[in-house]
């Protein structure tokens, strides 16, 4: 996983490396090194649709529903927002019952990958790589935590409640089509990092709302997701 | 890129289709480790024949019997009450005059996973015993977990 995490910061960084010579080559043939300025080109909203088929697959056990909002900086840097809401209700397999819901949010940078031979293309296609930072805080509850004993006859059954704080890393990769004129449709693959683990012992949450399961790996995530151009400056 | 759709989809039931494993691969058993040792050299001793068996709070002897002339044994594991903060173990070597072993000792909630739950791990707090066969009791390792270590030596 150490491996992964390696070669996409290094693929990441040779992105960066490579938008910001591929930059400054333009401003070098324009002459003026401090001609470029910060553009504001677009603003593009976004909404996932993948849960109302996975939620249906999942079978209610998690769900997850969210919502981006994206910004277009110099036709190159894309800034971005995401806000959603997830939750998991599950009988786990040692019989204690997960229930816990919460509002996520995460912020981020993507880079468009894709060169547009002209100027001011009739559609805007992207192919965005980049990474993320997300966080939650919410309370959950564990029911029906046994722990029987059969030599000494004893069977305690405890429900407790925990809050948790989650921080973790996300290294994204997605595509948007632009289907017409500022309509866009595309997807998001993303790898999750914890960044933020519990004591040895203490117990944690089974799911975390923009996360996902939480085990001792990584987690991908998917998105599908239909975007609108709110504004447009070209 | 019209495809685009159809292939995502395909993803996404693919990889919802991938099941988390919900099989338990972690010992849950906790038990207090007993070793028995020759009180002069130190070194293990291995009895012919050995008895134990716990007695609950009214100081009645449980019905089942832990170990029943058990032979060539060196050492023995304990289970402690997760209800209770006190032992009362009877232990009897060969035919010799039966021992009572004492133990007090800390509960903790301990979580393991969502496969396997949580077990209650115990510390050690003090450990008594009478004298007929035992000549002391050594506190080797207090905290008594899912961890194959000794906890106590029994000194003979």
């Amino acid at each position: 996983m150490y491996n992964i995490y390696k070669y996409c910061f290094s693929l990441l960084i040779a992105c960066c490396v490579v938008s910001i010579l591929s930059a400054q080559e333009n401003e070098i043939s324009n002459d003026s090194i401090f001609k470029k300025k910060v553009v504001f080109n677009s603003l593009r909203l976004d909404l996932d649709v993948s849960p109302a088929l996975t939620t249906f697959l999942n079978k209610g056990e998690t769900y997850s529903f969210e919502t981006g909002i994206q910004a277009e900086i110099n036709k190159r840097f894309y800034p971005i927002i995401e806000l959603g809401y997830g939750g998991g209700n599950k009988l786990t397999g040692s019989g204690i019952r997960y229930k816990g819901d919460a509002l996520f949010y995460r912020a981020g940078m993507d880079f468009n990958l894709l060169k547009s031979k002209s100027e001011n293309p009739v559609y805007n296609n992207l192919f965005l790589f980049g990474v993320r930072l997300g966080y939650t805080y919410f309370d959950y509850e564990l029911q029906n935590i046994s722990f029987a004993d059969n030599f000494w006859g004893t069977n305690i059954t405890k429900d407790l409640d925990g809050t948790s704080s989650n921080f973790w890393f996300e290294i994204a990769a997605g595509v948007r089509v632009e289907l017409y004129k500022n309509l866009y449709i595309g997807w998001t693959v993303r790898i999750k990092n914890m960044l933020t683990k519990p004591d040895e012992g203490t117990f944690k949450p089974w799911y975390v709302p923009g996360y996902g399961i939480d085990g001792d790996t990584s987690v991908w995530g998917f998105n599908y997701v239909v975007g609108y151009k709110i504004l447009n400056k070209k | 890129m019209r495809r685009l759709p159809i292939i995502f989809m395909l993803l996404i039931i693919i990889c919802s289709a991938c099941k988390q494993d919900e099989t338990c691969r972690e010992s849950k058993q906790v038990f207090l480790h007993v070793g028995f040792f020759e009180s002069v050299s130190n070194k293990a001793v291995l009895i012919d024949s050995l008895t134990v068996f716990a007695l609950d709070q009214e100081g009645s002897a449980m019905d089942s019997i832990l170990y029943n002339n058990q032979k060539n044994v060196s050492k023995i594991n304990l289970p402690l009450n997760k209800e209770e903060q006190a032992c009362l173990f009877v232990i009897q070597l060969n035919d010799l005059p039966q021992d009572t072993l004492f133990v007090l000792y800390e509960n903790t909630d301990y979580f393991i996973s969502y496969p396997c739950g949580m077990i209650i791990t115990h510390k050690l707090d003090t450990v008594r015993s009478t004298h007929h066969i035992i000549k002391d009791v050594k506190m080797v390792y207090k905290n008594i977990n899912t961890t194959d270590v000794q906890h106590l030596q029994v000194l003979l």
